[in-house]
């Protein structure tokens, strides 16, 4: 085990050092993207579409954010083992060590972005500290979440090498589906099973209960759905890779 | 658990002993599918079915052999004899679907020498990366391994050059002078002489022998019979996923020639 925490650490730290090129400029551009996305769709829904709801910009932020955090994750990971394919029939690399380093040198840039917005926006809208303290547990559930889904789809991305551009479709869809940028009571009564079903909304919903208090969400609730979606992805992600190991590098 | 790996210290017993070890992969595993093809042929006359059909891909049927300290094996066969699947199973990336493994202390294998773990980084860089993973656990050593590596890769004010602009034989110079600078229990090199030049091949094969002296094993797996009557001192021939021979270099070479006689 210590072996395999040292493995994903060094990994990690080669994944930050080629992205950021040893550089602060190098860490400001990979943390650009999401800064610029909140602040325009902030702007856009705030602003322009007049949507009206308390302390917005914290809003937007516990969705917005993890949102982001899943949708590079997915993407990027998702054709991590095809990728890496002649990597790990080279030399003796676990597969989870590259997965595991990817998800964690994106948590790093999200958990960067998130504080940085954070910290701006609460000096106008602030947030009970007793309900910060609980902040990291959701971002634990979202680790285990996303790092789950990225195995059982990087898997998957093995004997279907279209995987990956179902994902994107896919993504693209659940944008608008999951209440990132509005409120879960605009979607009509009849149709709010579809939230239940939504996995993405069980992984954003903790965070906001912790950060948007006037959102109202059940802290207690969120955290058992999310832990329990968290767990379940992590179990039935561990079991198709155990299922399918050798035919997975047969096929790499 | 259809195999086993086993580690004791005992200095005279096999490094590494393999008992009717059969590898077979599932029926559609060799496809390649996309999720278009699958929607086409659920909306067309296929069913889901289809993924279940065609044969077991049967590629290694009950291998057995040792290996002894000091002992250089090589292995020998055509494409597809299931040479490169047999050492990823003592490698560890396969589980075997049936048989044993049993193997005394640890395995280096290295499948390929035209790679680096992160391209954009410096050769420096992906050789510390290269020992946290061909040397786990000896953490001290690593930076006195790269050191020793590095310079006897000879590959020069290079080092500090990102490890996509290398040609194939400085890569190879550089995964192999990693492989070798600390001897191990069993040495796995997969046709990995062929991408550096002969020069330092017969570099290479120095250190390597040496290596062999402190009582290491090696398996080398080759297409060139030249290379393996100069490296081994015993030769395995495999033929359509089976031992065709396992014993003297010479008679495993004209045992070679003789199976794949009417090959073109």
């Amino acid at each position: 085990m210590a072996v395999l925490i040292d493995q994903v650490w060094a990994m990690t730290l080669a994944n930050l050092k080629s992205r950021y090129r040893n550089t602060a400029s190098g860490f400001l551009w990979v943390i650009l993207n999401p800064l610029i996305l909140y602040g325009v769709q902030s702007y856009i829904f705030r602003t322009v579409l007049n949507i009206r709801i308390q302390d917005y910009s914290l809003f937007l932020l516990s969705g917005l954010l993890p949102w982001i955090f899943i949708n590079q994750s997915l993407e990027m990971s998702a054709s991590i083992l095809v990728n890496s394919g002649k990597l790990l029939k080279s030399y003796p690399i676990n597969p989870i060590v590259c997965l595991l380093a990817q998800i964690i040198d994106n948590t790093i840039n999200f958990l960067a972005g998130f504080l940085l917005i954070f910290a701006f926006t609460i000096l106008f809208a602030p947030v009970p500290i007793g309900r910060l303290a609980i902040l990291p547990v959701p971002v634990l559930l979202l680790f285990v979440s996303i790092f789950s889904l990225s195995w059982l789809l990087a898997t998957v991305q093995v004997f279907f090498r279209d995987t990956r551009f179902l994902l994107t479709f896919v993504l693209n869809i659940s944008f608008f589906l999951t209440p990132i940028f509005y409120p879960p009571e605009l979607i009509p009564a009849e149709h709010r099973w579809l939230l239940a079903l939504n996995p993405f909304n069980h992984i954003i919903a903790p965070f906001r209960a912790v950060v948007h208090p006037a959102s109202e969400i059940p802290l207690l609730p969120s955290l058992v759905a999310s832990a329990t979606l968290a767990f379940g992805l992590f179990l039935v992600a561990s079991y198709f890779w155990r299922k399918t190991r050798n035919a997975v590098f047969f096929n790499l | 658990m259809p195999s086993s790996l086993t580690s004791n210290s005992a200095a005279s017993a096999p490094i590494l002993e393999v008992r009717d070890l059969s590898l077979t992969f599932k029926a559609n595993v060799h496809r390649h599918w996309t999720w278009r093809d699958w929607f086409v042929g659920m909306t067309g006359k296929r069913s889901l079915t289809s993924l279940q059909a065609g044969d077991p891909l049967k590629v290694l049927k009950s291998v057995s052999f040792s290996v002894n300290p000091g002992e250089r094996v090589g292995i020998l066969g055509v494409n597809g004899t299931g040479k490169t699947s047999l050492c990823r199973c003592i490698a560890g990336v396969y589980r075997p679907s049936s048989g044993q493994i049993r193997l005394q202390g640890q395995v280096r294998a290295i499948f390929d020498t035209s790679i680096g773990i992160y391209p954009e980084l410096t050769g420096r860089e992906n050789a510390r990366l290269l020992a946290k993973f061909m040397y786990p656990g000896m953490n001290k050593e690593h930076e006195e391994m790269v050191r020793e590596a590095l310079e006897f890769s000879g590959l020069g004010e290079f080092i500090d050059v990102p490890y996509r602009l290398y040609s194939n034989g400085m890569q190879a110079r550089l995964c192999l002078s990693m492989i070798s600078c600390r001897p191990g229990n069993l040495l796995i090199l997969d046709e990995v002489f062929d991408g550096a030049d002969l020069f330092f091949r017969e570099k290479i094969s120095g250190r390597i022998h040496s290596l062999i002296e402190k009582s290491t094993a090696a398996l080398f797996v080759s297409h060139s019979p030249d290379q393996i009557k100069r490296v081994c001192s015993r030769v395995l021939i495999l033929h359509q996923g089976r031992v065709a021979h396992d014993g003297d270099v010479a008679d495993g070479l004209t045992t070679y020639r003789e199976l794949n006689r009417h090959k073109p």
